[in-house]
């Protein structure tokens, strides 16, 4: 638990100090061994004013050769979920010539990777990620190919946005389940703190900074609860499996489903999400007959119709309400059916993004609602 | 919303709520008098300057029915998506008046099962993407409207945006504000005249079409990049497709797959193959309600390609807008029509 | 088929059948129609055996039961020739075998048909939606026959394989008759990328069809958030 832990893991050593101006250097020394995923400024070549409105993303940055200052932000808007799981990804390309047919299986090196800055909402969505694509009987290697290079430093959270609800799915602005290793921001400094076994490598790195004093820890734990005052919205979702499963047939996803408009935006912002289509690119075809292809699977959408419409033409979920049911059960009764957790982690960006400002936490209260009212009715 | 900062407010908030009330006695009216199904409009949305659809089926969903300078949806949508049993009621502004009369054209819905309440607009719609591009970052926590500026709030500052800046591209140079079809209207009080505003007289003063000549000028490398640099943001999430009250096809073409026509990856190629089939598709039909740009997650600015197809429209044909029955400019032949384009001199 | 895409194909051949894959495909879709089109010697690539099959250990000592409708009589084909394959034929009892068509022309596999019509140890009924000038047998929808045959419930079980609307209507009928949820099985189709568990459409409720199917109980059916 946040804020709880035993002795060893609040003692004083745990917690390494970097100064604010020192934290380019240390982002220097790891990019010596690492390739780095950054919070950075979209457009590269900006000035001094323009960096106001010059949108934040998650990119690759070489530190050691670009101007880089760390920049401040709440969450990044697009979750890091494409360095994993791109929005389109090869899985192999293939030489044919008349009935010869040569596949390359796509084995592109992989460096060793950080993702930097993250919140806690996304690292805990790469653990989603990590069981889903780890079930089963088949493991998913295009996704561990990256992610088992991928090691993840996160910052805890110090400001969460209106639409935040980390803290209803079992996450927290200062939880750091899903870290490598994190850092808290106070004023002139942060805190490192190592969290996994692969955290470790971190070590050498920071060996060298001094130890939190108590008065540094005592300023973390007053902002981690200043962060969680901040998220205002507090769902219980202890039976919202079971709650669910009542509900399968009611109005309720009726009446969501005609305000929606069934695009793809929540999922495609979701860092979730993970339903995919696989596509067939032919890519050139010279005169001679020889043709080079490619399989690439693409980001799909539960929200569209052809996402399972037969070739017969039948289509289980050709009813928007279906549609609008399959995302919520499969995030909140599926996914514990199957896994034992939950699949959103509360980080509001389908809030943010829905083009008929839909709520999922209003969905959930209503849900609630109306499962207790059934439940009493019995 | 915050009721009692906007109280301050001059003429502007007593106009948004005097048009409110009126408008939610007329709903009642209707739900008492007619045979409706449900009427369409607005309530408040979950975040600041926000609003969402809302089914008003009884009474006592009037209490949630607002009218803001946000409504940001062409609510003609939603009444494609439904079967319905009875007639229908909807709160419309003029743009959408006419995406709705383009419906009725193409035979999509009967005039008699809709009852149109329509509302003038005085400066237009607020798009929520410019506002974002314009405080990056941070997000909004509060906003309030002020006359013609907008007071955002967000993590760090304060902020007063002109309208001008944040209003939709099409509101800011549009001439037609009062509904021309209706069975209802919202009538506002000449005395309460909205606060002069330059920057937005500007826009009143100049062709409807000024952006689009301008952009027209430009030199072709200058206005690709420009769209590449727009499209390369899409994601092919299809939000604008589905805010468009006018792309009803049972199977859109990108949906397609025997032939497949899209491949469906998101390269830039895809995009713009995307989107301009789908304007071409809307050629003659687009209303220029901008609902497809307010509906982008991502801030695509999409607006100048179906403004410039109702700019050809006005240019060859001398259509402003489709008028309840007439035949579809491009669906029809008419001897004097503009021939260059079959042989053309360049 | 490269440079086109996959499908997913049951295998219509059984286990017995030792030198060969059979896949019977109907053209529906963009991949199937490229099948079609293509010539003898055409290099295609597949992947799988994906999923499950019918339950056999289950069945062994009973009767079965085989409904089919359409195409999708496909791996019912494979299953009906594991069953009278003559090492195995002595593991079941009695088998029934309902099978319809739209019309003569749509039946699969005609010359082994008429030869398991000739044999004296199973019931073959075969059966098209509408009266045909050069159709003898059975007239009728497959819910509808299955009334008519009605075969007994008793220590056995209903193998059901068939286009939505079949299943809809044939399941009442099975239970009609006696059968109760275990006894009925069915193979179920929906549309399929990865055939692996991670694309994540063929679900029904917290089951994918590709893995944890594309045969289920009705009784596990039942348990399932499906409109089934």
């Amino acid at each position: 638990m946040e804020g709880t832990g035993n002795q060893n893991q609040n003692s004083q050593d745990c917690f390494k100090v970097i100064p604010k101006e020192e934290l380019k250097i240390f982002l220097e020394r790891l990019n010596k061994e690492y390739k780095l995923i950054l919070p950075t400024h979209k457009n590269k070549d900006k000035s001094k004013e323009k960096t106001k409105n010059n949108e934040l993303i998650f990119d690759y940055v070489d530190v050691l050769n670009e101007e880089y200052e760390f920049p401040e932000y709440q969450n990044i808007r697009i979750a890091p979920k494409k360095f994993l799981f791109p929005q389109s990804e090869v899985l192999f390309s293939y030489e044919i010539e008349g009935n010869n047919i040569k596949i390359a299986e796509k084995g592109a090196e992989i460096n060793n990777q950080i993702i930097f800055g993250i919140r806690n909402c996304d690292a805990r969505s790469f653990k989603i990620l990590d069981t889903f694509f780890s079930s089963g009987k088949y493991s998913d290697p295009y996704y561990f190919n990256k992610r088992n290079h991928t090691l993840l430093i996160g910052i805890a959270c110090n400001e969460p946005m209106t639409t935040c609800f980390c803290t209803s799915v079992n996450g927290g602005p200062y939880s750091v389940e899903g870290f490598d290793a994190v850092l808290y921001e106070l004023p002139e400094k942060y805190l490192f703190q190592i969290i996994s076994p692969n955290g470790e490598k971190f070590k050498p790195y920071v060996e060298s900074y001094s130890n939190a004093s108590l008065e540094d820890l005592k300023l973390k734990d007053q902002n981690a609860s200043h962060a969680r005052e901040q998220i205002r919205v507090s769902l219980n979702l202890d039976n919202i499996e079971m709650e669910l499963e009542g509900l399968y047939n009611h109005e309720i996803w009726q009446k969501i489903a005609r305000t929606c408009l069934k695009c793809g935006a929540c999922s495609y912002i979701c860092p979730t999400c993970h339903c995919f289509d696989v596509q067939e690119k032919i890519e050139k075809t010279d005169i001679v007959g020889k043709s080079i292809g490619k399989r690439v699977r693409i980001w799909d959408t539960c929200q569209i119709p052809l996402f399972t419409l037969e070739a017969s033409g039948h289509n289980p979920r050709a009813a928007g309400e279906k549609r609008t049911r399959q995302r919520i059960y499969h995030k909140f009764n599926y996914y514990l059916k199957n896994y034992d957790i939950l699949g959103c982690v509360g980080c509001g960006r389908c809030i943010q993004v829905c083009p008929v400002n839909q709520d999922i936490r209003k969905t959930l209260v209503k849900v609630q609602e109306i499962a207790k009212n059934v439940q009493e009715g019995d | 919303m915050e009721q009692k900062e906007e109280n301050k407010e001059i003429e502007k908030i007593g106009k948004m709520e005097e048009i409110q009330n009126s408008l939610k006695r007329i709903v009642k009216q209707i739900l008492l008098e007619e045979e409706v199904e449900y009427v369409l409009g607005f309530e408040p949305g979950p975040l600041p300057l926000t609003a969402a659809p809302l089914f008003i089926e009884s009474e006592d969903d009037i209490e949630r029915l607002i009218w803001t300078d946000y409504c940001n949806l062409n609510l003609v949508k939603f009444l494609l998506e439904q079967p319905h049993t009875k007639k229908v009621g909807i709160i419309l502004k003029n743009c959408e008046i006419h995406s709705l009369i383009v419906l009725i054209n193409e035979k999509q819905i009967k005039r008699e099962d809709v009852i149109i309440i329509g509302v003038p607009c005085d400066y237009g719609i607020i798009d929520l993407n410019k506002i974002k591009k314009i405080i990056g970052n941070s997000e909004i926590i509060k906003g309030s409207i002020e006359g013609t500026k907008i007071k955002i709030l967000t993590h760090k500052e304060e902020q007063i945006i002109n309208f001008d800046k944040i209003l939709s591209d099409s509101c800011l140079f549009c001439k037609n504000k009062i509904p021309d079809e209706f069975d209802y209207q919202i009538e506002v009080s000449a005395k309460k005249q909205t606060p002069n505003s330059e920057e937005l007289m500007k826009y009143q003063k100049i062709d409807e079409y000024q952006d689009v000549i301008e952009f027209e000028a430009k030199a072709a490398q200058e206005r690709w990049n420009y769209f590449t640099s727009e499209l390369e943001k899409c994601t092919l999430c299809m939000a604008c497709r589905n805010a468009c009250p006018l792309c009803y096809c049972k199977i859109c073409f990108i949906d397609q797959n025997q032939p497949q026509w899209f491949d469906k990856n998101d390269d830039l190629s895809e995009k713009v193959l995307f989107h301009m089939t789908r304007a071409l598709h809307l050629a003659g039909r687009c209303a220029g309600c901008d609902a497809c740009s307010r509906a982008c997650p991502e801030g695509v600015d999409i607006h100048l390609i179906y403004k410039k197809l109702r700019k050809s429209v006005r240019d060859r044909w001398n259509i402003e807008k489709v008028e309840l029955g007439s035949k579809s400019v491009l669906g029809s032949y008419n001897n004097e029509d503009p021939q260059e384009f079959i042989m053309s001199e360049e | 088929m490269f440079g086109v895409g996959e499908s997913p194909i049951g295998i219509a051949s059984s286990p017995t059948e030792e030198d060969y894959l059979l896949f019977t495909v109907k053209k529906t879709g963009k991949v199937t129609s490229q099948l079609h089109s293509a010539k003898i010697g055409k290099k295609i690539g597949i992947r799988g055996p994906f999923g499950n099959g019918w339950p056999m250990q289950e069945a062994e000592g009973k009767n079965i039961v085989i409904i089919g409708g359409g195409f999708a009589f496909t791996t019912l084909r494979s299953l009906i020739v594991f069953i009278l394959n003559s090492d195995n034929r002595k593991k079941f009892q009695n088998i029934t075998i309902i099978y319809g068509c739209r019309n003569p022309g749509e039946f699969c596999y005609k010359s082994e048909l008429s030869e398991w019509e000739k044999m004296n140890d199973i019931g073959v009924y075969l059966t098209i939606d509408r009266a045909h000038p050069n159709w003898d047998k059975k007239v009728g929808f497959v819910p509808t026959i299955t009334k008519e045959v009605a075969p007994s419930p008793q220590n056995s079980l209903a193998f059901v394989c068939g286009p939505p609307i079949m299943i809809k209507y044939t399941l009442p009928v099975l239970r009609e008759l006696g059968f109760t949820d275990p006894q009925i099985y069915l193979s179920l189709e929906r549309r399929m990328k990865c055939g692996i568990g991670k694309c994540g459409r063929c679900n029904i409720g917290n089951k994918f069809v590709c893995i944890d199917g594309p045969v289920f109980s009705q009784a596990e059916l039942n348990t399932l958030l499906s409109d089934e």
